[in-house]
């Protein structure tokens, strides 16, 4: 997943430097100016740590791109090939440093340091992007769907890495509609495959609104019906959300509408043994 | 709701159809028809079933003279989406609030919807009973078992609207057609034939679950009425496909008569007995659509009773006569369909049959038309017994209009 490797990149080194933090490269290089002629062991700890930091993450990229040969956008590939080498660089040079420090390497580590970061923000930039991009091969085009994974082709949710989703027994509707969903943002499957589980799902929600709706007009003093009806209109604004991607092409719209869909499922697991 | 939007999307899906290689027609086709509104126009002219049969029939014509086959799958959409649509049961809150929930779902994820056979009548007499049988299941879901013989449109459609015996009564249900593991459909029933891209297939139930949300009847009465009422749809509707097909025949003859001539240099379309055998097959088509146009006069004046409604005996009235208006219109208007191609066939001659040829299917595919429900003869029979009624000298009015 394009988007996914994106923002478990930028996540782990982007972002805007918040004073001297060794844990992040403009904080650390920051402190080893500071001690460049007298390094404290608290540095060569931090620079060693980076070092591990940067080997593992420069693995973990190579063995996702290894694992997928020629399923990139050519150049979604040759921006993380970059990002790789950049990686690579930076670790010797944070070797370099940690075996003898001083000025001289220190300069070479900070321009690597920045020749990494600017690889970070290139392809942050991509997963920031306004225009849609395969969600397969990180390409973009102007046909709605990538000719080349033939899935459609979405605005990145760069938050998208980082949610959560609570875990919940649903089911066999919200299993389709969940199992869709996740191939729509793998980029192994198309929205209209979403779209296929999504409404037999909404037609449930739909039954359950108006019976709902039913209920609460013929007993309105039964308290545990409210909330019922709520947790179902929420179900369905996400239902509405997700297939609303259709039109606006939006992969945060697709992940907040399950996220919604979700905790409908979850809220009537609650709530229906309450009402029995 | 312009008119002329409707009439423009048909028009370019049927270029678009027309030009494309056989092998891609259907996908040419069913594309263009998703991305437009001619399938949702039931869900937009709920209220105006005039309006909404007249911009149907428009635009099936109009497709019918890209294929005829393709329309007839798309017919079996149309007419059954305009009867749920346009004919509300307010007795019957389940059947209204279900009903509505399909309309509103069809139209908001682009959904085609296909339809079994109601009836399973084609049968050897020894042959066993296999329509579908639907077990009801505690929880209010029901189980079905059977066998449908004929649906068209079985690949493409999104939604399948079939019945199934629920004890003694006829229920109504409908399911997800894509991605059912309970439906099996069989090999298509037209081989590669004239009318294979109507992708009209057999399909076995086997212990599809159909949950309450799907159930729009298990009564008769409801079931009857409802299909009573669709099938009148379907007579009328279904003539759009083949008169189209008939008026791309007459194209083909117009073409024909300009490309063609006498020994003297003079077109075959100047010819006064060539013009004559034209206009004769000419006023058939255009007698058809007019004919056809009643059918929507009918159709609003029996929904917009209902809504009101109006005294029992006027609707039932107003019923059968939009039950004997649809089945004049098929009756006639699938007869004069095949009359003209055969007219065209007999003017431009054997060249007509080349394998290429638009007239070869044409003659193939219009064949089909009168064999759709309600088949010739059981019209006849109905409107002939009708006539000779021992008590009642005949006019042949109708209640609704000429009346």
């Amino acid at each position: 997943m394009a988007s996914g490797y994106l923002d478990n990149l930028i996540s782990t080194f982007g972002g805007a430097p918040e004073g001297p933090d060794p844990s992040r490269l403009e904080g650390l290089l920051e402190m080893a100016r500071a001690e460049v002629e007298q390094p404290s062991d608290e540095l060569l700890g931090h620079i060693q740590r980076m070092k591990d930091r940067v080997h593992a993450a420069g693995q973990e990229r190579q063995g996702h791109l290894d694992a997928r040969p020629g399923e990139l956008d050519p150049h979604v590939f040759s921006l993380i090939e970059a990002n790789i080498e950049a990686c690579r660089t930076l670790e010797r040079s944070l070797d370099g440093f940690h075996a003898d420090p001083g000025a001289v390497i220190l300069e070479q580590l900070e321009q690597d340091a920045r020749a990494f970061l600017e690889s970070c923000d290139r392809l942050s930039e991509l997963a920031h992007s306004s225009q849609p991009i395969c969600p397969g091969c990180g390409s973009s085009g102007p046909e709605p769907s990538c000719p080349h994974c033939e899935v459609d082709r979405l605005i990145p949710d760069p938050e998208g890495a980082e949610r959560d989703f609570e875990q919940v027994q649903v089911n066999e509707e919200f299993m389709a509609v969940f199992n869709a969903y996740t191939r729509v943002i793998n980029g192994q499957g198309g929205l209209a495959e979403l779209m296929q589980a999504l409404q037999p799902l909404e037609f449930s929600l739909l039954e359950a609104q108006a019976l709902l709706q039913q209920a609460v007009e013929q007993a309105p003093e039964d308290a545990s019906l409210p909330p019922l009806l709520r947790t179902v209109d929420t179900a369905l604004d996400g239902v509405n959300r997700m297939h609303a991607v259709n039109e606006n092409r939006s992969t945060r719209e697709l992940n907040e509408g399950w996220s919604q869909v979700l905790g409908g499922a979850a809220g009537l697991q609650k709530l229906i043994p309450r009402h029995e | 709701m312009s008119k002329d939007e409707v009439r423009a999307q048909a028009r370019a899906i049927a270029e678009q159809t027309e030009a494309a290689p056989v092998e891609k027609k259907s996908r040419v086709f069913f594309d263009g028809v998703r991305a437009s509104r001619i399938p949702y126009l039931p869900c937009e002219l709920q209220e105006d079933a005039g309006e909404l049969f007249v911009r149907s029939y428009e635009a099936l014509y109009l497709l019918g003279g890209a294929s005829v086959p393709l329309t007839v799958g798309l017919t079996m959409h149309q007419y059954n989406l305009a009867a749920l649509a346009t004919l509300p049961v307010p007795l019957v809150p389940d059947f209204e609030r279900r009903r509505q929930a399909l309309v509103d779902t069809i139209k908001k994820y682009r959904s085609l919807m296909a339809i079994s056979s109601f009836g399973e009548n084609i049968k050897n007499k020894a042959d066993p009973f296999r329509n579908v049988v639907a077990k009801p299941q505690p929880d209010g879901s029901f189980v079905c078992t059977g066998r449908k013989g004929f649906q068209s449109i079985a690949s493409e459609a999104d939604i399948l609207l079939f019945s199934g015996w629920v004890g003694e009564h006829m229920g109504m249900f409908y399911c997800n057609l894509k991605n059912q593991p309970a439906l099996e459909l069989g090999p298509p029933l037209f081989g590669a034939g004239a009318m294979a891209l109507s992708d009209t297939r057999p399909v076995q139930f086997k212990d599809l679950v159909v949950k309450s949300r799907n159930v729009l009847s298990v009564h008769n009465d409801l079931t009857n009425h409802v299909s009573y009422y669709a099938t009148a749809w379907f007579e009328a509707l279904v003539t759009a496909a083949y008169l189209g097909g008939a008026c791309r025949a007459l194209e083909e003859v117009r073409k024909f008569g300009y490309a063609v001539h006498t020994e003297d240099e003079e077109p075959l379309a100047y010819l006064d007995g060539f013009i004559l055998d034209c206009g004769r097959l000419a006023v058939q088509l255009r007698s058809c659509l007019a004919l056809a146009h009643s059918f929507g006069v009918c159709a609003d004046k029996y929904c917009r009773l209902v809504r009101a409604r109006g005294p029992a005996e006027e609707l039932d009235k107003t019923a059968n006569d939009l039950m004997d208006c649809g089945s004049i219109i098929k009756h006639t208007g699938t007869r004069v369909a095949e009359e003209i191609v055969n007219g065209c066939r007999a003017l431009i001659g054997t060249r007509s049959m080349a394998a290429d040829h638009p007239i070869k299917s044409l003659t193939e595919q219009v064949v089909f038309g009168p064999l759709h429900p309600t088949i010739t003869a059981k019209i006849e029979r109905s409107l002939g017994e009708a006539m000779l009624d021992e008590d009642t000298p005949y006019t042949g009015l109708f209640e609704w209009g000429l009346g």
